[in-house]
């Protein structure tokens, strides 16, 4: 790893700690808090390429499973790793290296960075994040996944608010992800 | 002693330094010149973190080029923005990492971080938390950081730039005080009328290079 | 400056190495997969809740903030285990959610964070022949430790200009100027780990 890449890892880790600050997004229509932490998953997987980003987000749970307590709303240490979201911890790391990985594929257009964060920041932090959840709840995996729906249009606006913000971030530093 | 060789810098189709030669012997040199004159770029090439696209910038016949490691195990280099500098959470930590490359062992490496901590007059804040020190504090751990691996010379990018005066006044007099060879970039030319030589960058060229009493005036005349 | 979870103490469990903790941990997560009544359950969370809350001395409001955060999650439980299962079964895994979380949290309390980052170090050594320097990953938790509270002060100000404004909710235009700024960061930070010798630290 270069200077680079070890400075891009734990700035991306640090901004995903950070925006668990922020208030939760509010969404029309939607009970559940939208927090605005997965969009520091989106952005990295966006901004840093796919290894930079599964590695800032690697970096952000081992942080987090020695005891601090970086998740929004303070949470943190063992705990949350034990608990019902244990597997969408897991597919940030995935799902931010996934985003990299189409990004890489495609030129940066804001559809392509929305189809990016929906597959990598969505449909695979649900394919981990699901299952663990019906596993610890014991749930039918059906009853989990219609849960997560109600998540779904939050998650749809993050992913296009995270293609907004990196189209515009790329245009005023070209450099990101090199 | 650094010496540059017809070196120049391009920046896409700008010229960012044109054709310098000089060669740096003395033990304190300033340099100055407005924003946008190149004196930055000029601070990167004495120690290997640019690479000039004509010429050859050679480090006690070191060539940045070739031996870019070697050259920065020699020239020590303090940055404008401590904030940039200091990587670890604490100041000891931080000053204990510069010394990595040295292969110490721990009762070594602890040993030459206190003495340069007491040098510094920073023992008081060897287990705080570099995010919550002053500015001024700051800019000192940042220097205590790359004295602690005894360079042999110490270039500073416009370290007072983001300081009081108070505390610019207090880091260049310890700068000043260095034994090492010093070259400060500085817009603050009231902190050189000590120095041995001072160049003036204009428009990527030396327009002007000689003690400071001559230099120092003649540049103000172009300011005014 | 980022303050973990620790809760300093000198009791038994405070004493105990952190990678015995964990394996401790580990074999209570075994155990309860194979436990499955609630009274034997019930039994084991009062344990865990006396071990907590007496032998660790963290008393019971740091208890209750441990368990806090489960709230939604066991009406959930409640609610669709009546509905897809029966009473029995949804106070099972209530119980087996409890347990597992009283005793990680109880783990993440009593333990420094240095002491636990040097058993992740040593399991990332594991790793080594992957590529993975756990002298590098030592250095990465300690750099991203020093940029958090910075990066936390960049989106502070910037939360903190947009309430000023009434924008509440201008994400799209708080964000570029948090992202440029991180992005301008790594760049001059990167200058200074080189300048400082990052390249010629042994990666063995």
């Amino acid at each position: 790893m270069t200077a680079r890449d070890t400075v891009l890892v734990a700035l991306f880790a640090a901004l995903t700690a950070a925006l668990g600050l922020l208030p939760p997004i509010p969404v029309p229509l939607v009970p559940v808090p939208v927090t605005a932490q997965t969009l520091g998953v989106m952005l990295a997987g966006c901004l840093i390429g796919p290894r930079r980003a599964g590695l800032a987000m690697l970096l952000l749970l081992m942080l987090i499973a020695v005891g601090l307590p970086l998740l929004s709303g303070g949470r943190g240490g063992l705990a949350v790793f034990v608990g019902p979201s244990a597997g969408y911890l897991a597919g940030w790391a995935v799902g931010a290296f996934v985003i990299g990985l189409v990004v890489a594929r495609f030129n940066s257009t804001s559809v392509s960075l929305f189809i990016a964060n929906c597959v990598g920041g969505i449909a695979v932090v649900y394919v981990f994040g699901i299952p663990v959840m019906a596993a610890v709840l014991d749930l039918p995996l059906l009853t989990a996944a219609l849960g997560s729906a109600a998540f779904l249009p939050g998650d749809l606006i993050k992913a296009g608010l995270a293609a907004a913000i990196a189209v515009a971030v790329r245009r005023a530093y070209p450099m990101a992800g090199q | 002693m650094i010496e540059l060789e017809q070196v120049s810098v391009r920046f896409h189709d700008r010229t960012i330094l044109d054709n310098i030669s000089v060669s740096l012997t003395e033990h304190r040199i300033g340099v100055v010149g407005d924003n946008g004159s190149g004196k930055s770029t000029f601070a990167r090439l004495l120690n290997g973190l640019l690479l000039p696209d004509l010429g050859t910038v050679e480090v006690n016949n070191l060539d940045t080029r070739d031996d870019g490691k070697d050259v920065r195990s020699q020239v020590g280099f303090l940055f404008q923005n401590p904030d940039n500098q200091i990587v670890m959470p604490t100041v000891a930590e931080d000053l204990a990492l510069g010394l990595k490359p040295h292969k110490l062992t721990g009762a070594e490496q602890s040993h030459r971080v206190s003495v340069t901590l007491d040098r510094f007059s920073l023992t008081h804040l060897a287990d705080r938390s570099a995010h919550l020190l002053s500015g001024g504090e700051k800019q000192l751990v940042a220097l205590a950081g790359v004295m602690v691996t005894q360079p042999q010379i110490l270039v500073c990018d416009e370290p007072t730039t983001l300081l009081d005066r108070r505390n610019a006044a207090h880091v260049m007099r310890l700068i000043g005080e260095l034994p090492c060879q010093v070259i400060v970039i500085t817009h603050h030319v009231e902190h050189l009328n000590d120095f041995d030589r001072v160049l003036v960058i204009a428009d990527g060229r030396i327009s002007d290079d000689g003690p400071p009493g001559e230099t120092i005036p003649r540049y103000l005349e172009t300011l005014a | 400056m980022i303050v973990g979870l620790y809760v300093p103490g000198d009791t038994a469990l405070h004493k105990l190495s952190a990678a015995v903790k964990l394996m401790a941990m580990f074999g209570v997560g075994a155990v309860l997969v194979l436990v499955d009544t609630v009274v034997p359950l019930a039994i084991l969370v009062i344990g865990i809740g006396f071990i907590f809350t007496v032998v660790a001395g963290l008393g019971r409001n740091r208890l209750w903030a441990a368990t806090r955060p489960l709230l939604i999650w066991l009406a959930i439980i409640a609610i669709t285990q009546v509905w897809v299962a029966d009473k029995e079964a949804a106070f099972e895994v209530i119980l087996r959610l409890i347990a597992l979380v009283w005793t990680a949290a109880l783990v993440t309390y009593t333990t420094r964070l240095t002491d636990m980052s040097d058993v992740i170090a040593r399991l990332c050594g594991t790793l080594r022949p992957l590529g993975v320097s756990p002298d590098r990953v030592a250095f990465l938790v300690a750099l991203t430790i020093r940029l958090i509270p910075a990066v936390f002060d960049t989106v502070r100000e910037v939360r903190d200009a947009q309430r000023s404004r009434g924008l509440e909710r201008a994400y799209l235009a708080a964000f570029v100027p948090v992202l440029t700024r991180v992005l301008r960061q790594a760049d001059v930070l990167s200058e200074a780990l080189i300048a400082r010798g990052f390249d010629r630290w042994d990666t063995q």
